[in-house]
């Protein structure tokens, strides 16, 4: 076995990986906000009110 | 796959980039992604619908009785799911990225190392916890069938539950999936079951009045422990958050399924396990399962149990190996290194498998320690001075030129917020002793932990914003940041 070799290997998946995650930042920068999906301030809202705020009260009461 | 203009890959470069993105650091793009609605839904129900809550519901048992337990469990876990979630699914489901990376865009590149630790700490402690449960339920089975053996056979039972996880971990996700896919829902039946034999033998009067198990003196302290530990049981689930987050489409579907299969739905699981514990009087799960099944069914429920530990401690060991990663010296290295790696430190669990047992509890209530400063830090950050929009580019960028590089890839005043968040949290409650101040009675410990140093990090930020943070506040540039890669980390 050549004992350059996991070091080429490592080189090559480094090489690769580097060009990938270029590629997929382009998408990224090129991909509309809108395709992840909204989540706008009445989710917001939802979220804070029956996950946090409501809870909190809940526990209040049960003590 | 093509890579570009005129570029093609490899076979084995294909490999890499398969492997990286599902199971390492690449941001997952849109149409790689896993889960609509629905699908998110299943996967966090499967991964709620654990083991875990049967330990947690058990520990909930020694403070308090049924109803405020359930109050507790219900209410707390809410709180620490939305807490825990927001910011991280959100920023994760929009950048396709896992937890510690997210987080590079506060404590920095190097910084985000500190958060590792914790992270494996958390998966760590928890598999550690379910090997020994499977090992309480190899000895009780035994029990169960005449074998008079003594509690040296718990650690073996550990050590045969590591090798499980081990052979489980190293046939890829693959074989996880399907194992989970059938013990997801026997759970379900199995504590459907559980639930309907304990009304049926006992009623709601006899569960309602039971007394807890350990409680302390006072009652109002009791209540309080039990709302840390289910804050802390919802921020536990930090490092998963992210993991289910960067697979999901919409960013509706990484927040809702989120907080309510793994809060509101593991709660209830959470509360059969408490119900049983203080009908039988024990804690230890593989203990009330023979009491209220009776024998044949009781045996069947605890070797149910024991093939779902080795699930939920894989998909944890799974969790930690894929954080391993993030080490240079271990990016590389072939995945069943990084499981071994993962499973070396449940080693100590072979050896002191009752005192660490034991100790699940403080446990429970240390992941608020560690936790707590660390969301409140992300939420001040993502939502208040990111204003939810991440540089991605330079999250995967070592250059000290990087937006998140800092100084010398630490950002100080949030680790230092870190530091502020724990003492603030050891101030109100020692989560070993359970020793607490005056104030802790009122507001918790992790709630403070977690808003006050998220509010010290915003004034912060808002007073000496690092020079990048000014630059992008000028220009409002697209998600990835107008220049490329200098130094890659990936």
């Amino acid at each position: 076995m050549n004992g350059t070799e996991p070091h080429d290997r490592l080189k090559i998946r480094d090489e690769t990986l580097a060009k990938e995650l270029d590629r997929r930042l382009k998408v990224f920068d090129e991909t509309d906000d809108d395709a992840f999906g909204r989540f706008t301030s009445v989710d917001w809202a939802i979220c804070t009110v029956f996950f946090f705020v409501l809870p909190l009260l809940i526990a209040w009461w049960g003590l | 796959m093509s890579n570009g203009p005129g570029t093609s890959l490899s076979a084995a470069q294909e490999e890499i980039i398969r492997e990286e993105s599902l199971y390492g650091r690449l941001p997952l793009l849109p149409e790689e992604r896993e889960y609509g609605v629905l699908g998110a839904n299943a996967t966090c129900f499967a991964y709620a619908v654990a083991t875990w809550c049967f330990l947690e519901g058990g520990y909930m048992a020694d403070y308090l009785g049924a109803v405020e337990g359930t109050i507790c469990l219900v209410t707390g876990s809410l709180i620490g799911l939305f807490l825990v979630t927001m910011a991280p699914a959100l920023a994760g489901q929009r950048y396709g990225v896992e937890a510690i990376d997210y987080t590079k865009s506060a404590f920095g590149q190097k910084g985000s190392r500190i958060l590792l630790v914790f992270y494996l700490i958390n998966q760590l402690g928890w598999s550690g916890l379910i090997l020994v449960m499977f090992g309480n339920g190899v000895r009780n089975i035994l029990l169960a069938f005449g074998f008079e053996v003594g509690t040296w056979v718990v650690g073996v039972g550990v050590l045969a539950g590591i090798w499980l996880c081990y052979l489980l971990v190293t046939r890829g996700v693959h074989l996880l999936n399907v194992s989970n896919a059938y013990i997801g829902p026997g759970l379900v039946i199995l504590v459907g079951v559980m639930f309907y034999l304990l009304l049926r033998e006992h009623g709601w009067e006899a569960i309602a009045a039971a007394e807890p198990l350990d409680p302390f003196d006072k009652p109002w302290l009791n209540y309080m422990i039990g709302m840390e530990m289910g804050i802390a049981g919802g921020l536990s689930w930090w490092g998963g958050i992210g993991f289910l987050a960067r697979n999901t489409r919409t960013r509706r579907s990484s927040v809702y399924p989120e907080i309510l299969q793994l809060g509101f739905v593991m709660a209830l699981v959470c509360c059969v396990a408490l119900f049983s514990s203080l009908v039988v009087r024990t804690s230890d799960p593989t203990e009330w399962m023979i009491p209220i099944g009776g024998f044949v069914m009781g045996v069947a429920a605890l070797i149910f149990v024991a093939i779902a530990n080795i699930s939920s401690s894989a998909i944890s060991i799974f969790a930690s190996g894929l954080a391993l990663r993030h080490l240079r010296v271990l990016s590389a290295r072939p995945w069943w290194h990084l499981v071994l790696w993962s499973l070396v430190p449940c080693l100590p669990f072979v050896f002191w498998p009752t005192d660490l047992y034991d100790m699940g509890s403080n446990f429970l209530s240390y992941n608020g320690t560690l936790f707590a400063p660390v969301v409140g830090i992300l939420f001040a950050d993502f939502v208040f001075v990111r204003r939810q929009r991440l540089n991605l580019a330079a999250i995967f960028d070592d250059d000290p030129s990087a937006e998140y590089y800092y100084t010398r890839g630490f950002h100080w005043p949030a680790l230092l917020c870190i530091a502020f968040g724990q003492f603030i949290y050891f101030a109100l409650l020692d989560p070993l002793t359970y020793e607490s101040s005056e104030a802790f009675l009122y507001l918790t410990a992790s709630l403070p932990a977690a808003i006050a140093p998220g509010v010290v990090y915003l004034i912060w930020m808002k007073l000496f914003p690092p020079e990048k943070v000014r630059q992008r506040r000028n220009f409002e540039e697209g998600t990835s940041g107008p220049g490329r890669i200098i130094q890659p980390n990936i």
